[in-house]
């Protein structure tokens, strides 16, 4: 068969070939690899971190001083008065009253909402749907004498 | 010739006489993806593809992936065509990285720089699984391959493994999307280390970033980033250029190109590289790299296999990074920093920010720190261009110096 490279034995001559260590100029050359990937990540990853800092603060001012730099308005500010209210004594009657009041609009609106009643009948519907797809049909249901009595329906 | 003879002869030229144990095993394992795909959700974007380019580019005699034969006149399959065309030479890969731009919202990391410094933290897996690989045997360029799985950032470990080890990409990038669909169940885990205490600790929201902000962070990244770092430039220039459209603030920009890139364009070329990605594990493209490379299929299984361990190893072992620098930040910060948002500097955008939410309000439900999980998230997937940069560089460096060829080059 001309697979035999896959027994088991192809299978295990294949993995002693690769846990091998490579040559040590490759293992060496890893580990430098490793330390140096992982300080310049480090290195720009904070020096991204700095930079978006000071381009925050410098958006900030810059923000901050267009603001004081827009003309101030030459509106004469009123000052508002506000009336304070009193807050006047609510007598248990009316926390009677308004209790039941939420509880009926609360059931109220529970309720499941009543489905509007057809205003014109399925066949009619459907004889319409089918006039759209078809108007050749729908001439013809137009000008014949027989279908002239159902015109108020069509249209 | 008589009927028998046609039929036998018919017979011979099936895909059934000319399947041999390694076709049946790669099909298999492209139907075992096409499932986990479909009925467990895994990756199902990628998944499908992968899975169905698996199994047509191993259907013996349909040749799509054969590398053709000028002597014999014979063309190249349509699949090897494709990946030629769109994968060997990095072309999907970026561009897909110019919709990740146009899709990603900085601003959680506008608002939070340091969390910068834990995507830095979350990238150790792909320096401990790189050397990791490197002692268990594998040669310098498939082990930094295999290290950038633990970045779990899918087009950065396609892009490196195009460039330093292109016959171990399918296994690779398999590995990396399917440990990127399994953040869920490989994070919490971990992230349960840490003290009940420390993970109760409710974080401010990030605060609002001016659109100015968002306008230059593209650049001032384009700029620093590709200064220090040429080789992730290819990476972090077309995330740069994707997030400018997304945040130029001009409509036409906004409403034509950056969607077009985030939504069509982004479609178009995950098919493209799924399905790509799953027929690089082919006997056709094993052949082709065992000329190359002298690795033999059995070989190539092994490899499969271990490339499978050292993944999730490295997947893992970038959550601890991430989370001991959390651990830092919170006894620097004293107690303002929830360490948990350390997890999610591996990228994996944005399942694992969601997971250290997930975890976050175990502990205390009425704790939300998704939005400064976002923050190290994005800083995750600069922070894995980053080493994936560094890589490149010294690893073709490296075979340039010391062979004088760079050998899954010659061809």
């Amino acid at each position: 068969m001309g697979c035999a490279w896959l027994d088991i034995y192809g299978l295990i001559l294949a993995a002693m070939s690769i846990l091998q260590p490579p040559r040590d100029e490759q293992i060496s050359a890893g580990i430098v690899l490793a330390i140096l990937a992982f300080t310049v990540t480090f290195l720009v990853l904070g020096i991204l971190t700095i930079s978006i800092k000071l381009m925050s603060i410098g958006v900030s001012r810059f923000i901050g001083k267009k603001k004081v730099q827009t003309p101030p308005s030459t509106e004469v500010e009123t000052p508002v008065s506000v009336e304070v209210r009193t807050i006047h004594e609510v007598s248990p009657e009316e926390v009677a009253a308004a209790v039941a009041a939420i509880h009926r609009y609360l059931t109220e609106k529970t309720l499941a909402p009543t489905t509007p009643k057809p205003l014109t009948s399925p066949w009619v519907l459907a004889w319409r749907m089918d006039a759209c797809i078809n108007l050749n049909d729908y001439d013809y249901i137009l000008k014949s004498s027989k279908m002239r009595r159902f015109k108020k329906y069509l249209i | 010739m008589g009927i028998l003879d046609a039929i036998n002869a018919f017979l011979t030229k099936s895909g059934i006489a000319g399947m041999t144990p390694l076709h049946a095993i790669l099909i298999s394992i492209g139907l075992l993806l096409i499932y986990l795909a479909i009925a467990k959700k895994v990756e199902p974007l990628l998944l499908i593809g992968i899975g169905t380019g698996m199994v047509l580019a191993n259907i013996p005699f349909a040749h799509l992936t054969f590398p053709g034969n000028p002597k014999l006149g014979t063309p190249p399959g349509p699949l090897f065509v494709i990946y030629k065309m769109f994968i060997e030479n990095e072309l999907v890969p970026l561009l897909i990285f110019l919709g990740l731009g146009a899709l990603t919202d900085f601003r959680p990391l506008i608002a939070q720089p340091y969390t910068f410094l834990l995507g830095a933290a979350a990238q150790l897996g792909v320096f401990v699984a790189m050397l990791g690989a490197l002692f268990m045997g594998f040669n310098l360029n498939e082990a930094a391959s295999i290290g950038i799985i633990g970045g779990a950032d899918g087009p950065t470990t396609i892009y490196t493994a195009v460039q330093l080890a292109p016959y171990i990409l399918g296994p690779v990038a398999l590995a990396a999307y399917t440990y990127m669909a399994l953040v869920p169940i490989i994070q919490p885990p971990i992230i349960r280390l840490l003290p009940k205490k420390h993970r109760a600790v409710k974080m401010k929201p990030p605060r609002e970033v001016h659109p100015l902000e968002a306008l230059l962070f593209p650049i001032v990244l384009l700029v620093i980033a590709s200064l220090l770092v040429p080789r992730a430039t290819p990476i972090i220039g077309m995330i740069a250029l994707g997030n400018l459209f997304r945040e130029s603030g001009v409509t036409e920009v906004v409403e034509r190109l950056s969607k077009t890139a985030a939504n069509e364009l982004m479609n178009i070329l995950t098919i493209l590289l799924s399905v790509t990605v799953g027929a690089t594990m082919s006997v056709d493209i094993i052949n082709y790299y065992s000329t190359i490379t002298g690795m033999t299929p059995a070989e190539f299984l092994i490899k499969f296999a271990l490339i499978f361990i050292w993944g999730l190893l490295a997947f893992t072992i970038s959550t601890f990074g991430g989370i001991i620098l959390g651990e830092v930040m919170y006894f620097i910060t004293r107690g303002k920093v929830n360490p948990i948002i350390g997890a999610a500097g591996v990228s994996a955008v944005p399942m694992s920010a969601r997971v250290c939410q997930k975890e976050a309000q175990l502990v205390d439900p009425s704790n939300y720190i998704i939005m400064n999980a976002m923050g190290p998230n994005v800083a995750g997937v600069i922070g894995t261009a980053v080493a994936a940069g560094v890589y490149i560089e010294y690893v073709l460096t490296f075979y340039e110096v010391h062979l004088g060829v760079i050998p899954w080059r010659l061809h």
